[in-house]
């Protein structure tokens, strides 16, 4: 039962993105933040320290026990530009996470599957057109669904109380299914759609290390290239254009104040300017590098129990790759809070994440969203 | 609770909480700045028929097959109609009882159905003249046959239509002294045939109901020479073997124009040339053929009947098959003009590797059953030749920025 369980967590193919957005209409969409749960409930503070996310390979030693979770995301946006208001709901599954350790040895292995770009997007616009003579009152919409997946096999080791290393090989595959239509107010004139799937591939490589220098002082580190993908177009069965994946690097500190609180922060640098060049050509806005700092804590109402409801908060800021206008600056900050608990002699666990996060581009474009995190973990 | 069972019910919570909200992804375009790619570009082009790839072919439906059957009485343009019905014969005696028995009739009726009149005109009676024996009543029957029986002396009776109903009934009953006007002579051997008319308070005319419910019936109620007065009541129902109609000066069909309907009846096939780039590529939102006219629409005023352009199947010129009605539109009389139908499933199923022939078979829905006749334009005369206006847009170039 409990392996059917955990195959099911492994193999089920779930849509992987993260919170739509038109901050996700250029480029790749807008950035997943690979991140459990708990690690979204103190603002991504703890990315690097957290086994359960994709950040750092050598935190998933981590990992207790051998572990299953996946986390699931409500969404719930309100996006303003110059063509008005709207306010949308959606659902997502960014980040599902298998690993543990290898047996008794200083080995971990882990495999997860997290949203890596998400360009899931529908835009409606109206206009009104001469045709044959009379003005008719046109209505289009261009979507989007998919994004990339950032598919990971990790494997760290501990040399020592001290410090433990990581790598990992990334697979970054995923699509977008895009689709147009054109519906008309004159009913004589028949809607026209179409639709193609764009299709991206590439690999990657990552490293990390987590290390104690002071009793209560941990440090993390981790470095990550992504190579260039195709942009294929099904439609035409011919590549559009090769373009970038950046390079991360990312360092992080995590304090243990007490034995109640805990705090932690971390700054991640990624070189998305690589993507720049193959955007522009597409004819698109380019690329951008990007800075992410994110800062948290986390409070133990129980010390002798720390994962039994304790209380998290944090928050984080960080640019965005693709800018929506040629020049534009688009950044997100965030504010979270959340919390979990283990039951069943700590084999399973929910995780829950609330965050508030503005994302905006001059003053032209903005949104602002409350996205709720549920994490699910098994320990069988 | 045992320890499954909580992992369970936690697991289903947070599932449910998961699912509880439904997908809805529309936010504001502020397009073209925030859309990626291209705008949808829609084209509107106009093609002409191709040159002589128009003709007319007659003969589809004979006058006397069709729905109905046309009475006319000084229609402006529309030629002088008489309506023309021979019922199967009545039997000189039934079989009651396994016994063929003599009869003696009680009553006849016989019965009409106007599907289609001029409201407009009053006073509308429906003149019913019997044709004279000995009988020679079949399809082929000319006017001057039929014309030459309607007098005052062959008169069987004349009806006032009820100008109530839309589709008025048109009833003749005879009983006891009435009898032996519609009594049939022994030379014609039971066979009824009456020739009609229709007259009104002035130019006008009416289709009847030929074919299925409505259609004419003559019916004779009888007392049968049998001793069980429960069956000596019996009942001749006899419908019509030939329902047609006559009329004062054939039709001709102009080859240099494209005529549709008629009796016999006529259509009309019409050949485009998409280009390339349309016909491998687009996408059509909407396809309008446009014919004009030869001059104005004769008919019966508030009738109407579907002109209608069907996708044709494969070119064999008259003999093509065709799809049924994709496009149509209705026509009645008037000063004629451009005559617009939609054409967009018929131009969609032209697309593609497969696709049909560039080519519309124009024909009335119901043939040889109806006063419309229209006469169009050619691409060798008559003014406008037929032309199709496309309304269409090119593949997108997804992959944009």
């Amino acid at each position: 039962m409990r392996a059917t369980g955990l195959l099911l967590l492994a193999v089920v193919p779930l849509p992987l993105a993260a919170q739509s957005s038109q901050f996700g209409v250029r480029g790749f969409g807008l950035p997943g933040r690979e991140l459990s749960a708990r690690a979204l409930g103190t603002g991504g503070g703890f990315a690097l320290f957290d086994g359960e996310s994709s950040r750092n390979p050598a935190s998933i030693a981590a990992i207790p026990a051998f572990t299953a979770s996946f986390a699931g995301m409500q969404n719930w946006r309100t996006s303003e530009n110059p063509a008005g208001e709207a306010t949308v709901k959606t659902n997502r599954f960014p980040q599902v996470f298998v690993g543990g350790r290898l047996g008794r040895s200083n080995v971990w292995l882990a495999g997860s599957i997290s949203n890596y770009t998400d360009r899931d997007f529908r835009l409606a616009t109206q206009d009104t057109i001469d045709l044959r003579g009379e003005p008719v009152a046109v209505f289009d919409t261009v979507g989007s669904t998919g994004g990339l997946n950032d598919l990971r096999l990790a494997a760290a080791w501990g040399l020592g109380p001290r410090l433990t290393v990581g790598a990992a090989i990334h697979a970054v595959t995923g699509s977008n299914r895009m689709t147009i239509r054109r519906g008309f107010s004159d009913t004589l004139y028949q809607p026209v759609q179409e639709s193609a799937e764009l299709e991206y591939g590439t690999f990657g490589l990552s490293a990390g290390l987590w290390a104690k220098p002071l009793v209560n002082v941990a440090v993390a580190l981790s470095a990550r290239l992504d190579g260039s993908t195709d942009i294929q177009v099904d439609s035409i069965g011919a590549s559009l254009a090769e373009v970038g994946l950046p390079a991360t690097v990312s360092g992080g500190a995590l304090w243990t104040a007490s034995r109640r609180l805990t705090v932690g922060g971390q700054v991640t640098w990624r070189g998305w300017s690589r993507a720049d060049e193959g955007f522009e050509d597409l004819g698109g806005t380019g690329a951008g590098n990007t800075l992410e700092l994110a800062g948290g804590l986390e409070f133990y109402r129980n010390p002798e129990r720390p994962l039994r409801f304790p209380f998290r908060a944090g928050l984080h800021w960080t640019q965005l790759p693709f800018p929506l206008e040629p020049g534009g600056d688009p950044a997100e900050f965030g504010i979270a809070v959340g919390t979990g608990t283990r039951f069943a002699a700590e084999r399973g666990g929910i995780d829950l994440a609330l965050e508030r996060v503005w994302r905006s581009e001059g003053s032209d474009y903005s949104e602002q969203a409350w996205l709720l995190t549920i994490g699910i973990s098994v320990r069988p | 609770m045992s320890r499954a069972a909580g992992l369970g019910a936690a697991l289903a919570v947070a599932a449910a909480l998961l699912s509880a909200c439904q997908e809805e992804l529309v936010a504001p375009g502020n397009c073209p700045a925030l859309c990626p790619g291209d705008a949808v570009v829609v084209y509107d082009t106009t093609l002409e028929a191709e040159p002589l790839g128009d003709s007319t072919f007659v003969g589809y439906t004979s006058r006397g097959f069709g729905a109905y059957f046309l009475v006319s009485d000084g229609l402006p343009g529309v030629p002088e109609q008489r309506g023309l019905v021979r019922f199967f014969a009545r039997p000189d005696s039934i079989t009651v009882q396994d016994t063929l028995r003599a009869y003696a009739i009680d009553s006849v009726i016989v019965n009409f159905t106007i599907a289609a009149r001029d409201t407009s005109v009053k006073s509308l009676r429906a003149l019913f003249y019997r044709m004279p024996a000995p009988l020679a009543v079949d399809t082929l029957t000319d006017w001057a046959t039929v014309s030459g029986a309607i007098v005052e002396a062959n008169l069987l009776d004349s009806v006032v239509v009820d100008d109530t109903t839309a589709s008025p009934a048109v009833r003749m009953r005879f009983t006891e002294d009435d009898l032996s006007r519609i009594a049939i002579p022994a030379a014609d051997s039971g066979t009824l045939a009456l020739a009609v008319a229709v007259r009104g308070d002035g130019p006008t005319g009416a289709r009847f109901i030929a074919l299925g419910s409505g259609g004419p019936t003559f019916t004779t109620y009888v007392t049968a020479d049998v001793a069980d007065t429960t069956l000596r009541a019996q009942v001749i129902f006899r419908t019509p073997t030939v329902i047609t109609w006559v009329q004062d000066v054939p039709e001709t069909v102009d080859p240099d124009l494209l005529t549709v309907g008629g009796a016999p009846s006529a259509r009309s096939l019409v050949r485009f040339r998409l280009p390339d780039l349309i016909r491998d590529s687009a996408r059509i939102s909407r396809a309008t053929l446009e014919f004009t006219t030869a001059g104005a629409l004769p008919g019966l005023p508030s009738d109407s009947a579907f002109l209608q352009a069907r996708a044709v199947l494969v070119d064999l010129g008259a003999k093509s098959p065709t799809a049924a009605g994709d496009g149509e539109i209705l026509l009645g009389p008037g000063p004629g003009g451009t005559i617009a139908i939609d054409a967009t499933a018929v131009v969609r199923s032209w697309l593609g590797e497969s696709g049909l022939p560039n080519a519309v078979m124009l024909a009335l829905e119901l043939e040889a059953a109806s006063f419309i006749r229209p006469i169009f334009a050619s691409t060798r005369a008559g003014g406008t030749p037929p032309r199709l206006r496309l309304t269409y847009t090119l593949p997108y170039r997804f992959g944009g920025q």
